[in-house]
C-alpha cells in the first residue's frame, strides 16, 4: 500500500503556503562601461512571477535544471531572500510584510534541509549543539534541550549515544539525518528539502527518502521537495511543478505529469532521463539542442522559445509570455500551443 | 578468438596510509573487446575510479599497484616507466572525468588544450594521422605539425557538435557551458583515436537534457571510431543506455559481472539486487523503495570473508569467514556469492559450460 497523506488528512481548502506573483531579481553590479553607455544596471531574473500552492501534509516536487531558480524560489518562500515582488502567505498570514522578529517566530513552522551534508553542518559543534540550536533560539530551556535532541536522533534513525560526536565522525547519510533532525527540532509544519539526496549514494539515498516519507506521515509535514532527479521527484511527490528559467511551465499531479506531460520542455525532460532496462526499447526521445538562455535580462516571450521543437511555435511565443493555464482539473501548463492561445 | 583491447588480471591497488592498508582495488579481473562498452557500477569508495586510474598509471600517492597485469593491446602497463606510459596516454588510451570545469585549464584557450595531445603524438608512431615520422629536417620550425594539429582539432570539435569550431578554438573554458566543456573533453580524449576510452562519471555533473546529448554523442562517436569504452558510473540508467556488459563493484572487488540484460533482469548478487531495488522508478509510485541497510564498511578494516556480509540479508557465519570467488552461473554471467553458487540455475538459463 502506498502511503497517502492527502487521503489521510482530507486536505482543507486553504493551502498551507500560497505564493502569488513572486519575483526575485538580483542586481548585477554596473561597471563604468555600463554607465558610460548609459545602460541601467542589469538584473538576474532568478524567479520571475511564480504562483504556487502547497497544501497541508502534501509533497510538492519542484524539478528543473541547474540555474532555473528552484533553490532561489524555495529560499524566497522562507524569506531567506527579500522578494522583489509578490506575496507569500503561510497559513493565511502574509510573510512579506513581517518584521524580522515576527519572521523569526514564523520560522518555527517552516524549516529547511540542505543538499550538502558536509557543508551544512558546523564542523566545530557537536550534534547536541547543532540540533539544539533551533530549540535554543525558540527559547526551550537548556535543561530540556539534551533530552529533546536525544529523542530527535532516535526519530531520524541515529543512536542517541552519538549526541556528543562531531559531524566528521559520521558518514554522508548519517550527516543528512542530523540535518533532518535539526529541521524537525522545532516541530515545523512545512519543510523545504533542497536536493536532500543528491549528494548521497544510491543505497543511502533510498534510506533517506524512506525516512522523509515516514516522518511526513508521523508528523503531518508538508514538503517542498526540490530535485533535479526526475525519478526521485516522481517517487516522493503528490504534485510536481516543472520550472524553467525562473518560471513554472507545468504543474500537475505526479501520475498525470508522467502519463501525459504537455509542455514541450517537460516532455523533453522526461524523455531525456536514462532509464534502467531501456536499451533497444522504442520510445519517444526528444533531444533538446543547446542549453537554457541566461537569466540575465531573459527573453520577453516564452522562456523556452529558443529550444522549443514544436512545429506550431510562432511570433506569439517569441513575444508574449504564456500564463500558467489550467487545461484539465489540477493540470496547469504555460504554453500557447497547448493552451490554444496562439 | 578476438583479441581484447584491455585485459586486466588480478589487479590490486593498495593505499598505504597511517591508519592501515586500504585495499582500494583488490583482485579485479576483466576484459574489454574492440568496440565494446563495459559499465563499472558501484557506490563511492568501491574502487571503480581507482581501477581506471590504475589503468592510466595515474594512481595518486600513497597508493600504488601492488599486483596484477594490465594488458593494453597485448602490452603490459604495470611497472612501465612513466616515459613509456606517457607515449600511450592520449594516443592509445584516454580518459574523461566527471567535472569538465576542473579538468580544463582555465587560463589556456580551448584550441591549445585540444591540440596538445595531437602535437605531442604527431609523428611518434602512436597516432595513425601522423604516421609519417616527424623529423625536424623536413619541418624545422614544427609548422607543419602545428598546422595538422590545428586542423585535426577543428575537425574534432566539429565532430563533437560544437558550433563554429574554428572560432571556438580561441575561446576560454569559462566562456562555455558545462555541456560544451564536456564535449571539449571528449574531443581532447578522442583526438588521437585511442583504442580505449576511460569515462569516469562523464555525465554526473550535467543536467538531464545535456546528459542525454552527451550520451547520444558518445554512442555516435563509438560507432564511428570503434573505440572501446570503460564507463564508470553509479547510475544504472546511464549504464542501460550505453553498455553491453556490466561489472558491479563493492569494496574493491567485483561482485557480479555479466551482459547488461542479465544484470538488470536477473541480478543474482544480493548487492546488485539491493542497488536495483534502491532506485526510484520514473513515474511509478505504487511501491516503496527497499534500501540497503547500513553503510559501506571502512576499507582499511574489512571483514575477512565477503565484504558485503555486514549489510547482506542472507549472509551467515560462513560468509563472514570465507571470501567468495567469482563463479560463472550462466554464460558470461559471474557472481561472487556463496549463497548464489549453492542455488541451482534458474529455469531457462543456459547451463554453464
Amino acid at each position: 500500500m502506498r502511503w497517502t497523506p492527502m487521503a489521510a488528512a482530507g486536505a482543507p481548502p486553504e493551502p498551507l503556503v500560497q505564493v502569488r506573483g513572486l519575483k526575485q531579481y538580483f542586481p548585477l553590479g554596473s561597471t563604468w562601461v555600463d554607465r558610460l553607455l548609459g545602460r541601467g544596471s542589469r538584473w538576474v531574473h532568478a524567479v520571475d512571477g511564480v504562483d504556487l500552492d502547497i497544501h497541508h501534509r502534501e509533497t510538492l516536487g519542484l524539478v528543473g535544471e541547474s540555474g532555473c531558480g528552484k533553490s532561489t524560489l524555495a529560499r524566497t518562500i522562507l524569506r531567506l531572500y527579500e522578494p522583489t515582488a509578490g506575496s507569500i502567505k503561510f497559513a493565511g498570514r502574509e510573510l512579506t510584510t513581517l518584521s524580522q522578529m515576527e519572521m523569526r517566530q514564523m520560522r518555527r513552522e517552516m524549516q529547511m534541509i540542505f543538499q550538502d551534508p558536509f557543508a551544512s553542518l558546523n564542523p566545530r559543534r557537536t550534534v547536541e549543539q547543532i540540533v539544539g540550536l533551533p530549540l535554543l533560539i525558540q527559547g526551550v530551556p537548556r535543561a530540556d534541550i539534551r533530552r529533546r535532541v536525544a529523542e530527535l536522533l532516535e526519530k531520524v534513525g541515529l543512536s542517541p549515544s552519538h549526541i556528543d560526536r562531531y559531524p566528521h565522525q559520521f558518514s554522508g547519510g548519517q550527516r543528512q539525518r542530523i540535518g533532518i533532525a535539526r529541521a524537525l527540532a522545532v516541530n515545523p509544519r512545512f519543510v523545504v528539502a533542497d536536493e536532500p539526496v543528491s549528494a548521497l549514494d544510491v543505497s543511502i539515498q533510498a534510506q533517506i527518502l524512506r525516512l522523509l516519507q515516514d516522518l511526513q506521515a508521523e508528523m503531518g509535514l508538508a514538503y517542498l521537495f526540490i530535485s533535479h532527479d526526475l525519478a526521485v521527484i516522481s517517487y516522493v511527490s503528490d504534485r510536481i511543478a516543472v520550472m524553467y528559467l525562473g518560471r513554472i511551465v507545468e504543474l500537475a499531479p505526479a501520475e498525470t505529469l508522467f502519463a501525459e506531460p504537455l509542455h514541450p520542455y517537460t516532455r523533453a525532460l522526461i524523455s531525456a532521463v536514462p532509464r534502467v532496462g531501456s536499451r533497444g526499447q522504442v520510445r519517444e526521445r526528444i533531444l533538446l539542442s543547446g542549453s537554457p538562455p541566461t537569466p540575465i535580462d531573459p527573453p520577453k516571450g516564452c522562456r523556452f522559445y529558443s529550444r522549443c521543437f514544436l512545429k506550431e511555435k510562432n511570433e506569439t511565443c517569441r513575444l508574449v509570455a504564456p500564463d500558467l493555464k489550467e487545461v484539465t482539473p489540477g493540470h496547469r501548463v504555460a504554453c500557447h500551443a497547448v493552451a490554444g492561445t496562439l | 578468438m578476438l583479441q581484447p583491447v584491455l585485459d586486466v588480471r588480478d589487479l590490486a591497488t593498495y593505499f598505504f596510509t597511517e591508519r592501515g592498508v586500504v585495499r582500494a582495488v583488490d583482485g579485479v579481473s576483466f576484459r574489454l573487446y574492440p568496440g565494446e562498452t563495459l559499465g563499472v557500477v558501484g557506490e563511492s569508495g568501491c574502487g571503480k575510479s581507482m581501477t581506471a586510474l590504475s589503468i592510466m598509471g595515474l594512481v595518486p600517492r600513497p597508493g600504488r599497484i601492488v599486483a596484477g597485469e594490465i594488458r593494453l593491446m597485448g602490452e603490459d602497463l604495470v611497472g612501465k616507466p612513466d616515459r613509456e606510459l606517457r607515449r600511450l596516454r592520449g594516443s592509445r588510451m584516454a580518459m574523461i572525468f566527471q567535472d569538465p570545469l576542473t579538468t580544463l585549464n582555465p587560463v589556456l584557450r580551448v584550441g591549445q588544450q585540444v591540440t596538445e595531445s595531437i602535437r605531442i603524438h604527431y609523428g611518434d608512431g602512436t597516432w595513425s594521422g601522423g604516421s609519417r615520422r616527424w623529423s625536424w629536417l623536413a619541418d624545422p620550425l614544427g609548422l607543419r605539425r602545428r598546422r595538422i594539429a590545428w586542423e585535426r582539432a577543428v575537425e574534432m570539435l566539429d565532430k563533437v557538435g560544437i558550433p563554429a569550431p574554428s572560432e571556438r578554438m580561441r575561446a576560454y573554458p569559462h566562456e562555455m557551458s558545462g555541456g560544451m566543456r564536456q564535449r571539449i573533453m571528449i574531443a581532447i580524449a578522442l583526438s588521437c583515436s585511442p583504442a580505449l576510452l576511460l569515462a569516469d562519471e562523464p555525465t554526473t555533473a550535467l543536467d538531464v537534457t545535456i546528459q542525454a546529448q552527451i550520451l547520444d554523442l558518445m554512442r555516435r562517436l563509438q560507432e564511428e571510431m570503434g573505440t572501446s569504452i570503460l564507463l564508470i558510473t553509479h547510475d544504472f540508467g546511464v549504464v542501460s543506455e550505453l553498455c553491453d556488459r556490466v561489472m558491479v563493484m563493492y569494496a574493491g572487488k567485483v561482485v557480479e559481472t555479466g551482459p547488461l540484460d542479465a544484470i538488470l533482469n536477473t541480478p543474482r548478487h544480493p548487492y546488485t539486487q539491493g542497488l536495483l531495488a534502491s532506485i526510484p522508478r520514473l513515474g511509478d509510485r505504487s511501491y516503496r523503495l527497499k534500501p540497503i541497510e547500513g553503510t559501506v564498511p571502512e576499507l582499511h578494516a574489512l571483514p575477512p570473508g565477503c565484504s558485503y556480509c555486514t549489510r547482506c540479508p542472507v549472509a551467515d557465519e560462513y560468509c563472514a569467514a570465507v571470501a567468495p570467488q567469482l563463479k560463472e552461473i550462466s554464460p558470461h554471467h559471474h557472481v561472487a556469492c556463496h549463497k548464489v553458487a549453492a542455488a541451482p540455475a534458474m529455469a531457462g538459463e543456459g547451463v554453464p559450460s
